[in-house]
């Protein structure tokens, strides 16, 4: 689908079996003068037939529905009508966040939590947010998602892989061939940075990472307050990989996936992985920080550490990345195909801090190229 | 049905036209009239197919209407009907306090 122009209408799909939840969603978009609701369904099976028929800009989705549940309707819809889905649920806060996962990784774009009944703020806040959350997933050019198609051959339960996407390639051949200068044999971290699309295209690539992998992972993904252990919890069951949530003054461990945790920024202090937990810089964005620890990766480790930057928007990770090449370091970037949203690895390309610009599912091939290793 | 009120976190929405107040207000009651007699079945058998989502959905409708106290009693309904082997003495006990907490929409 084509991404709308800033300020054009934004056409919205709304999805709950409840009328009280299907009401209070259409006034709270349309509150907004340029975001119309164009069709309500009542459940996941609507929904999908609903999404195809009008072809919104966006869909705004609750996960717990009758006759198809909202994950089976999001992998249909990224599967047949590639749509930007905002999941709104009661099912994505604390204890439910690996629902949140399992909708990001099924292809929605965002998650935002329903209001419960011990929640501080009003509902016209609530509203405000929804609709904030809106305008960017409606900015979002989704690309087909073949769960859905897998689902339907018996296949779903294999890890996805993503292919056949709707955006044409950038127009930029691959830089230089990798491995560039051979197998880097001193590599001790590989650090990853992702935000939109991130948790899915984690899971493409932390997948296809062999289990004796002799180098630490390091995951910064953004993420709302919360979700970060259930990432980590639901990453640890599907790859072959140990998953964890980093904590300061530990040490990042060979054959592990260290992922940031929330709420601040993740350091890598010295050559020997230790690491360090530190608040957010004043006016900080994007929290945890992918450049913050790109930088801190470049001082502590340079040539010995890899750095890969894949989908999300805005450009947090790109200086990092340039950080890193800078000091020797190989550096990947996702591609435009492959990415959900082409934003921050465009600004490290254009920044010139990409090394190597793959397609998501050649990104843990190159790696293990470099690292010396042929894939499992 | 039961005046707007002024009540605890979260506080209804006000930003919104009266006429999207009513019209919340109005599908509540419709919600309550539909969902609330499958739940006091409960009372006198065992859950049925939809009693998991009725509660669910009552409890995330009532924080809109600005009922937050049926919210926190519809929420528990769900955990409990939700456990290996619900109580049966605690279900009755939450459907009968749902139950007059929703007594104005009713």
């Amino acid at each position: 689908m084509s991404v709308p122009a800033q300020g054009s209408p934004v056409t919205v799909v709304v999805v709950d079996d409840s009328a009280v939840q299907r009401r209070f969603l259409r006034a709270a978009v349309e509150a907004e003068k340029d975001f119309t609701v164009v069709g309500e369904a009542r459940n996941g099976k609507e929904a999908v037939a609903l999404v195809a028929r009008l072809r919104p800009t966006a869909v705004l989705m609750d996960l717990d529905l009758p006759v198809m549940s909202g994950i089976e309707a999001i992998e249909r819809i990224m599967s047949g009508s590639p749509t930007p889905i905002l999941v709104y649920s009661a099912f994505v806060a604390g204890t439910n966040s690996e629902n949140a996962l399992q909708a990001l990784a099924a292809g929605a774009v965002d998650v935002l939590a329903k209001p419960g009944p011990d929640d501080t703020g009003s509902l016209d806040e609530y509203a405000a947010a929804l609709r904030r959350k809106l305008r960017v997933a409606a900015r979002v050019r989704v690309i087909t998602h073949p769960r859905g198609r897998l689902r339907g051959s018996g296949m779903s339960g294999e890890t996805p892989s993503l292919g056949g996407g709707i955006r044409r390639p950038l127009s930029a051949p691959p830089l230089e061939p990798l491995p560039a200068d051979g197998p880097r044999d001193a590599v001790k971290l590989v650090a990853i940075g992702a935000s939109t699309g991130g948790p899915q295209a984690l899971l493409t690539l932390l997948s296809a990472l062999p289990a004796d992998l002799c180098q630490a992972v390091l995951v910064v993904q953004h993420m709302a307050e919360g979700f970060i252990p259930g990432l980590a919890s639901w990453l640890d069951g599907l790859v072959p990989l140990p998953v964890v949530v980093g904590e300061s003054g530990r040490r990042l461990v060979p054959g592990s996936v260290t992922i940031a945790p929330s709420g601040g920024n993740l350091l890598v202090q010295d050559n020997r992985l230790r690491v360090l937990c530190t608040p957010p810089e004043p006016g900080q964005f994007h929290i945890p920080g992918i450049d913050a620890t790109f930088e801190s990766v470049a001082r502590a480790l340079g040539p010995d550490a890899l750095g890969i930057l894949l989908t999300g928007m805005g450009r947090d990770g790109a200086a990092g990345l340039l950080a890193m090449r800078e000091r020797g370091a190989t550096t990947i970037g996702q591609d435009e195909a492959t990415s959900a949203v082409y934003g921050m690895p465009a600004a490290a390309f254009a920044l010139g801090a990409v090394e190597h610009q793959l397609p998501l599912p050649e990104i843990a091939p190159a790696l293990l190229a470099a690292l010396g290793r042929a894939l499992a | 049905m039961p005046d707007a009120q002024d009540v605890t976190s979260p506080r209804p929405p006000r930003t919104l036209p009266p006429e999207a107040i009513a019209g919340l207000r109005e599908a509540f009651a419709g919600e309550v009239a539909s969902r609330l007699p499958r739940l006091q079945e409960l009372l006198d058998g065992a859950p049925g197919p939809d009693s998991v989502r009725d509660a669910h959905a009552l409890g995330s409708s009532a924080v809109v209407v600005g009922e937050p106290d049926a919210s926190r009693t519809a929420r528990a309904l769900e955990a409990e009907l939700g456990a290996d082997v619900p109580d049966r003495e605690r279900l009755a006990v939450l459907v009968r306090t749902l139950t007059d907490q929703l007594q104005g929409w009713t």
